[in-house]
């Protein structure tokens, strides 16, 4: 399968995502070297991950019609390595008539250090100074490489993506690869790749791969930064005894009241040991859920205020004792187990929905007393197959109910429907 | 078509055949004399027949054909009002093949806000000319005032065990099943009065045997095995609280049990426990208390996860 970030990978300059500044000032660099202009022979591209320097290197090669001759630092760069690679490349082609043109490209070129790599910077250096070609590299942390090394080049600095940007690009890809994606959570995902436009197309990939992605799915996300955001609030809250500093503790962080309730939820039983402290805490949360409940059925959002007062100062001023240790929180089981069984939810609602069509019943009723009625009737496999096709069930909503047997239950059911609409078709001619 | 599920095969197609709602089907036949209705609406808990009446109705009305001239709508699963107003409009947009009217039937309608309830009401006024309206609902004190007052009130009353008794008897009887006096009893009980679980019920426990006894009433309600259900209470009041919160996340998400299901077992299996009356009374008010929050609440793993931790608690001391 292909990755995304190859896929979607600028093809021209004018689609590098952000850093225009510095995007400019590279095609101007090459122009000049190539005019014998350029006062340095190498440019230094240093910046965050993902914040597209490789892409906008590979994007002006394309666009000039050059090759690119690379190294990173999954290629063993000793000295003789370079020299081979990266030496011989810089010596041929130049202002040879007929020849196409190079960019070195030397990727990583703050990881070049230690004993594998002796003497590749050295290297790296004397071809600087007697380069051809441009000679483009690229670093993270440019303050890692030795001051005369860095004197060698001319340093452009590419920044973090916007978040704003970042989630534009996720919306164009999901709409290229026909992915249902709910707004909130590709927000989520750009918030959390953090400007890193290339960890945000990866976790869309990964979160993707049904064609659509719900909140809950960005929802496992977190792990990356915001964790900590969410571990101070829950620190805060479980720690303090201070019902206007609970309070506080949710003010900054940007997350929905549910999302935190399943977090304190999750961790109050590693933090209040005592059974009465644990049995008020969650007592709060109870009740915080009950007017979340009721803001969902009612859309009564003013008790969005009560809900958070007794998710934060509830919790903080059900103990009676305090709790010192530190306690490692974790992230909540719900949201992972929600993942894993969307399939089946999935499924079992696009069942819910025939049944419900059917026997006159909503799909929540449908669910709740239809599905296991139709599971118990599954055992005998004539039945499951006239069952089949009184809903009109599909092969892989068969397979809710018998996976073992679902393909022959639907050949059957097919037979049985196509007979049922034959007979109907002579009723109609006859009458 | 051969009906495959009982609910359906033996739904009523006629008013008159409707159990247990005399003083209802009196005034709707009425109406099917007339041939024509007012705007109704149903109140009544669940699995008595309103919806059945509604369908009795509109076969009666229209006959052969009744389908064109009937909109099934319901509350619980057509979020937002728009799409409530977007079915009714192209539904109301065409004439009545029969009858000179058509009925839109809005199931659930107590699931409607406030809001959603206002615009319906508008929706009613406008299409006054081509469609009667029958809502449908739990209690008619949560529809707001000027529906009430534009709808003829019709109020089901809870089925009496006996009109329970009586069906499932004829069912049994056409379906060549024998039964026991302790496996209707059964049923009855689990069944609280809501005549579709109990036929749901009746047709899941012939799938095991045609002589039906309470174990296979028993094994074909309960979707959770007895045994795990008292090993999560007992873990629950030996106050190894993660223990049983794990055990719950598995019933929950392995076996996809409902929290409401799993309550009701719950609730079941107290009073099999060997704790004195006492505990069992006290554990009874708590689990009703966290039925109620499920049902009003948000999220019912959180509301099962705060009722072990009240177990817990009881359990310690």
């Amino acid at each position: 399968m292909r990755l995304w970030v190859e896929k979607y990978r600028p093809q021209r300059l004018d689609q590098i995502a952000g850093n225009a500044t510095s995007v400019k000032r590279l095609q101007a660099w090459v122009e000049e070297f190539r005019r014998g202009e350029a006062e340095k022979k190498a440019l230094l591209l240093h910046g965050p991950p993902g914040s597209g320097k490789t892409s906008a290197a590979y994007a002006l090669a394309r666009e000039l019609g050059y090759d690119i001759v690379e190294t990173n630092a999954s290629d063993i760069r000793t000295k003789t390595n370079i020299e081979r690679v990266v030496g011989t490349a810089s010596k041929m082609g130049g202002l040879d008539p007929g020849q196409k043109g190079r960019i070195l490209l030397v990727d990583e070129v703050d990881g070049i250090h230690g004993r594998s790599d002796f003497g590749g910077l050295a290297a790296i250096k004397n071809i600087i100074r007697k380069t051809r070609e441009p000679i483009v590299l690229l670093a993270n942390d440019p303050w890692a490489l030795p001051a005369d090394f860095r004197g060698l080049c001319e340093a452009l600095q590419f920044k973090r993506l916007d978040r704003r940007l970042v989630l534009r690009v996720l919306k164009e890809i999901s709409a290229k690869e026909g992915i249902a994606a709910d707004e909130k959570a590709l927000a989520t995902i750009a918030t959390n790749a953090n400007g890193d436009l290339r960890a945000a197309i990866n976790d869309l990939q990964s979160l993707g791969q049904g064609g659509r992605i719900g909140v809950e799915d960005s929802a496992s996300l977190f792990m990356r930064d915001s964790e900590e955001g969410i571990f101070k609030v829950l620190s805060r809250i479980f720690k303090t005894e201070s019902c206007a500093r609970a309070r506080e503790a949710v003010y900054d962080l940007d997350e929905d009241p549910e999302t935190i309730l399943h977090w304190l939820a999750e961790n109050l039983p590693r933090e209040y040991e005592d059974p009465s402290d644990l049995a008020r805490g969650f007592d709060s949360l109870s009740r915080a859920d009950l007017f979340l409940g009721r803001i969902k059925k009612r859309q009564s959002w003013r008790l969005l205020g009560y809900a958070s007062d007794l998710m934060t100062c509830g919790v903080s001023l059900s103990k009676r004792r305090r709790y010192h240790r530190f306690t490692r929180y974790q992230y909540p089981a719900f949201f992972a187990m929600l993942a894993r069984t969307r399939a089946k939810r999935d499924l079992t609602a696009a069942v819910s929905a025939k049944i419900s069509r059917r026997c006159h019943v909503s799909t929540k009723v449908a669910a709740q007393e239809f599905i296991p009625l139709v599971r118990a009737l599954f055992r005998d496999p004539v039945r499951a197959a006239r069952l089949s096709s009184y809903f009109g069930f599909e092969q892989r909503e068969i397979e809710l109910f018998d996976p073992d047997r679902a393909k022959e239950i639907y050949g059957e059911a097919q037979k049985i429907t196509a007979e049922r609409i034959t007979t109907r078709g002579v009723q109609t001619a006859l009458f | 078509m051969v009906e495959e599920v009982w609910v359906e095969k033996y739904r009523p197609k006629k008013i008159e055949e409707i159990v247990g709602q005399e003083e209802v089907t009196k005034r709707l036949s009425t109406y099917v004399e007339a041939g024509n209705m007012p705007n109704m609406l149903f109140a009544g808990p669940p699995g008595i027949g309103k919806t059945t009446a509604a369908l009795a109705l509109a076969m009666e009305l229209f006959g052969e054909g009744w389908e064109a001239n009937f909109l099934e709508l319901n509350a619980s699963d057509e979020r937002g009002i728009d799409v409530v107003r977007g079915k009714i409009k192209e539904f109301a947009r065409t004439k009545a093949l029969r009858g000179g009217f058509k009925i839109i039937f809005l199931d659930e309608a107590d699931a409607l806000t406030k809001d959603a309830q206002n615009a319906m009401r508008r929706s009613m006024e406008r299409y006054s000319s081509v469609c009667r309206f029958i809502l449908s609902c739990n209690y008619s004190s949560k529809i707001i005032e000027p529906i009430q007052s534009r709808c003829a009130l019709f109020r089901f009353r809870q089925l009496r065990e006996d009109a329970i008794r009586d069906r499932l008897s004829y069912i049994s009887g056409k379906e060549g099943l024998t039964i026991t006096d302790d496996a209707m009893e059964l049923l009855l009980l689990s069944s609280e009065g809501d005549l579709r679980r109990a036929i749901n019920m009746l047709q899941s426990s012939s799938a095991i045997k045609k002589e039906i006894d309470a174990e296979v009433v028993s094994a074909a309600t309960s979707v959770v095995m007895p045994g795990e259900i008292r090993r999560l209470i007992e873990l629950a009041m030996k106050g190894e609280f993660m223990e049983s919160r794990k055990l719950l996340r598995e019933l929950i998400m392995g076996y996809g049990v409902a929290g409401e299901d799993l309550i009701a077992q719950i609730h079941r299996e107290v009073f099999r426990l060997s704790v004195p009356d006492e505990m069992k009374i006290h554990l009874a008010g708590v689990i009703g208390e966290y039925e109620f929050r499920i049902v009003e609440g948000s999220n019912e793993i959180i509301q099962l996860e705060a009722m072990l931790a009240q177990f817990a608690l009881k359990g310690g001391k």
